[in-house]
């Protein structure tokens, strides 16, 4: 059977010659239709690199991202992609914003069907209210609910979550989990989620899988998450199943059970500019002689760091 | 107006920099009056003060510099020079109520005397065209043109009196009341200080008083010497308030005159331009009449005798637009449409280009060395390129534009390309990674990538460019108007330098503010659309 979506010995760097930096190395990810993944890891570990790639909007140096058997290639509307900072388009209002994603996918309806699926997506996400409101009139929870809203109005069969709910508030952010838990679980797509929560994870997850830390970030085992939905955000707290999980992950992402706790990284010195003032130089009314001299030098030298 | 609409607005005012009215539409909602006393005091008040400084300086300054056209005008002086500019409008209204007066007078005089020839006209006859009550408006308005040209002669009759008794003489012959009553206030008010200043005149031209005779010291020379200036510096400024006072006058007399011109009873003047309209409308009929007479006498050789007569009822018939000399207002407008012609221009090469360049870096790269070198060039420079290209290539019999126009519009578009190419590029280049990986997952076409995505992210910054533009064309324009004699406000400043006359630096200063208040408002015009068109 082919998988749904595969990765296959993934990696990916950015920058040229020794300033080359490896941001993901040998990925491999399996995911099936319906399923639910979320991936969690520290800020800058290559969470939005790896999402991009199966968004198609990256490719990867080595390796093999592949969709229903086929190599992706390039962006498609199939695959729906939710930014971090919402990336709605501040000159037209909610309704337009959504329009222009259905508008494209849904070309060969009528009108009349178009805008009735625009009122029933930006109803899903209780905006009816501000559906002729700017981007910049709306909240950030609001604008991510358009995001969610024009990403579930295409239909995808996957959408791809890149820290939805990183740029909001702890309250905010509740909220919206609770949303994004009941759309789930009416639609049943297969949904990959980038967060930096672990609580988030495993709140909304069937699968979570932790990402190591950069540079050279790796996927680490996969956890299933089979605790019973809908799940209740206060009662999961005294969850033994949720407590396992969240411990297993913490400390895998604190490095505890890998042994590695040593990275080397490439540090740039940039050395201080100004020498200082030769105040041996024999007094004289020309300053000039006496002024610093300006010498710009950098250095680059390996270290060894503790993470 | 809702609580909303109304702070909306106020942001609005200011960010189109009209901010000092803020607080006054505040104060009438009483919001914290005290803050808002402070923003007029320091919004309204300073800049009116700091005005009047500025003037005060200028006055001060301006008498303490003696040019070949007398002192350096001060700020009454040019206000009255921007009065003077007014009467010159309202007397060319005068002129060309004269002129139309005449033609209608000539025209019906014509109608009667050839009704002969009429009759026998094949096609109607409109009976506007001559009529009791049509010709009881034409000798109304022939009184009143009368009236009003008596009334501009006034000041010049009375004023070349040698004493305030010939000066009565001459009222004696004054037809009309109120030309009278003008000229009794003439000699009341004007004519003593004009007799006074004419001699004055007289005395130090001919004076030897000053001459340096031989055998005078060193010291006599000197003191004769600054006696002169003093007297000839008197001698100027009495002149300059005597100009006040006769530009008062001129005022008073040419607003009577143009009243008296336009107060024609409205059915009188609804007579008239039916009249005008029925002859117009005629026109052709007896045109095409005419030709067919013509033709008729060359096939069968036969003379038709009314042909005479006809060909004169035609002329009356003709019309014959008024052609002034371009008024002021004319001339700024002129300007105007120059400066909106060549900024047109200017956009539809500029954004287009911008666009492509933005989208392209290599392209952009390509064009960079064309629009780094070019951008700096004066307008000077362009101006002799534009008028002998422009001279070769535009060569028409019926040239839609006059060669002069397409000059300095042409000069102004090619300076005021620049800023907006350059900011259409940078706006499209900068356009925001996110809202291209948006085009990018629902893999919108290239068309509706730009004009969905690319070109709104970009207006903001294409708006910016524009009001640049539009900012270095007003300046680029009066330079131009300047060298290529085209008409408009820097002819107008160089008809006043090359004419030399007292005025001259006045009514250059006048032209000066209206340069600059036309440029603000420009401006002004241009920031209220980039807001509305921004999104932040």
């Amino acid at each position: 059977m082919k998988k749904f979506i595969q990765l296959k010995g993934v990696s990916k760097g950015y920058g040229l010659g020794q300033q080359r930096t490896h941001v993901l190395k040998d990925i491999n990810l399996d995911i099936e239709e319906g399923e639910f993944v979320a991936i969690v890891g520290y800020s800058g570990a290559g969470k939005t690199t790896l999402i991009s790639m199966i968004a198609g909007l990256l490719q990867p140096d080595s390796g093999e991202v592949n969709f229903k058997g086929n190599p992706i290639k390039e962006p498609d509307p199939s695959r729906a992609l939710v930014f971090q900072n919402y990336s709605l388009l501040p000159w037209m209002n909610v309704q337009e914003n959504i329009a222009l994603a259905v508008d494209l996918v849904f070309s060969d309806w009528s009108s009349s069907k178009r805008k009735e699926h625009i009122e029933k997506y930006i109803s899903m996400v209780n905006l009816s209210a501000a559906s002729e409101k700017k981007p910049s009139e709306l909240s950030g929870g609001m604008r991510q609910r358009v995001a969610l809203a024009r990403a579930l109005a295409m239909d995808p069969s996957v959408l791809l979550l890149d820290e939805p709910l990183g740029a909001l508030d702890a309250l905010t952010r509740g909220n919206l989990q609770e949303e994004i838990a009941k759309i789930w679980s009416e639609n049943k797509k297969t949904v990959v989620m980038i967060t930096n929560d672990v609580d988030e994870g495993i709140l909304l997850a069937d699968r979570i899988i932790p990402l190591t830390r950069g540079p050279g970030a790796t996927l680490g085992p996969s956890i299933k998450v089979d605790i019973d939905r809908p799940r209740d955000r206060k009662a999961l707290n005294n969850n033994g199943e949720f407590k396992a999980i969240r411990k297993r992950i913490i400390d895998f992402l604190m490095n505890k059970d890998t042994g590695q706790d040593k990275a080397t990284i490439n540090r740039k010195f940039i050395l201080p500019n100004i020498m200082p003032e030769d105040l041996s130089a024999p007094g004289t009314f020309r300053f000039r002689s006496r002024r610093p001299v300006r010498k710009e030098e950098f250095k680059q030298e390996p270290l060894e760091v503790e993470i | 107006m809702n609580d909303e609409t109304f702070y909306r607005f106020i942001s609005f005012l200011k960010k189109i920099r009209f901010g000092w009215l803020a607080p006054f539409f505040l104060l009438l909602k009483n919001e914290d009056p005290k803050t808002q006393f402070k923003a007029i005091f320091s919004g309204v008040v300073t800049p009116i003060l700091s005005v009047f400084l500025f003037m005060w300086v200028w006055e001060i300054t301006s008498k303490q510099i003696v040019t070949k056209f007398g002192t350096v005008p001060g700020p009454k002086q040019v206000w009255s020079a921007w009065k003077g500019l007014g009467n010159e409008m309202r007397l060319e209204k005068i002129k060309e109520q004269e002129h139309v007066h005449r033609t209608r007078s000539k025209r019906l005089s014509s109608i009667e005397r050839y009704s002969q020839v009429l009759e026998d006209y094949p096609g109607d006859i409109n009976q506007k065209i001559n009529t009791p009550e049509l010709k009881a408006a034409i000798e109304q308005s022939g009184q009143l043109v009368e009236q009003a040209n008596e009334l501009l002669e006034v000041y010049n009759s009375i004023s070349t009196a040698e004493s305030v008794q010939e000066a009565q003489l001459r009222v004696e012959n004054l037809q009309f009341d109120s030309s009278k009553e003008l000229a009794h206030s003439v000699i009341s008010t004007l004519l003593p200080l004009e007799i006074a200043y004419r001699q004055h005149e007289a005395e130090i031209n001919s004076s030897d008083k000053w001459n340096p005779v031989e055998g005078d010291s060193e010291k006599v020379l000197k003191s004769k010497q600054s006696a002169l200036t003093r007297e000839t510096k008197m001698l100027a400024m009495e002149k300059g308030s005597l100009l006040i006072e006769r530009q008062k006058l001129t005022t008073r007399s040419t607003k009577q005159a143009h009243d008296i011109i336009t107060s024609l009873p409205k059915g009188m003047r609804q007579e008239l331009s039916q009249s005008d309209k029925a002859a117009m409308a005629m026109a052709p009929g007896l045109n095409s009449w005419y030709q067919e007479v013509l033709r008729k006498e060359l096939e069968t050789g036969e003379k038709y005798k009314g042909k005479t007569r006809l060909k004169m009822l035609l002329k009356a018939f003709e019309e014959k637009p008024y052609s002034g000399k371009d008024t002021y207002i004319g001339q700024i407008v002129t300007s105007l449409k120059t400066v909106f012609f060549g900024f047109c221009i200017a956009s539809l090469i500029a954004i287009p280009v911008g666009l492509v360049c933005g989208l392209n870096p290599g392209i952009n790269n390509a064009f960079n060395p064309i629009i780094q070198i070019f951008k700096p060039v004066s307008p000077l420079a362009w101006l002799p390129i534009v008028m002998i290209v422009v001279g070769a290539l535009y060569v028409s019999d019926d040239p839609m534009f006059e060669l002069s126009f397409l000059n300095s519009a042409i000069t102004v578009a090619l300076c005021s390309l620049w800023p907006t190419l350059v900011n259409t590029s940078l706006g499209v280049a900068s356009t925001d990674k996110d809202y291209l990986n948006v085009a990018k997952v629902l893999k919108l076409g290239w068309y509706k990538k730009i004009t969905k995505i690319i070109l709104p992210a970009a207006m903001p910054l294409v708006f910016t460019g524009l009001r640049l533009s539009l900012g270095v064309g007003w300046m680029v324009l009066i330079a131009a108007e300047m060298l290529a004699q085209n008409p408009g406000l820097g002819k107008f400043v160089w008809d006043m330098f090359q004419n030399g006359s007292s005025e001259t630096l006045s009514m250059i200063m006048v032209a000066v503010f209206t340069i600059g208040i036309i440029g603000f408002l420009l401006d002004t015009i241009m920031l209220s659309l980039q807001e509305l068109v921004s999104f932040e």
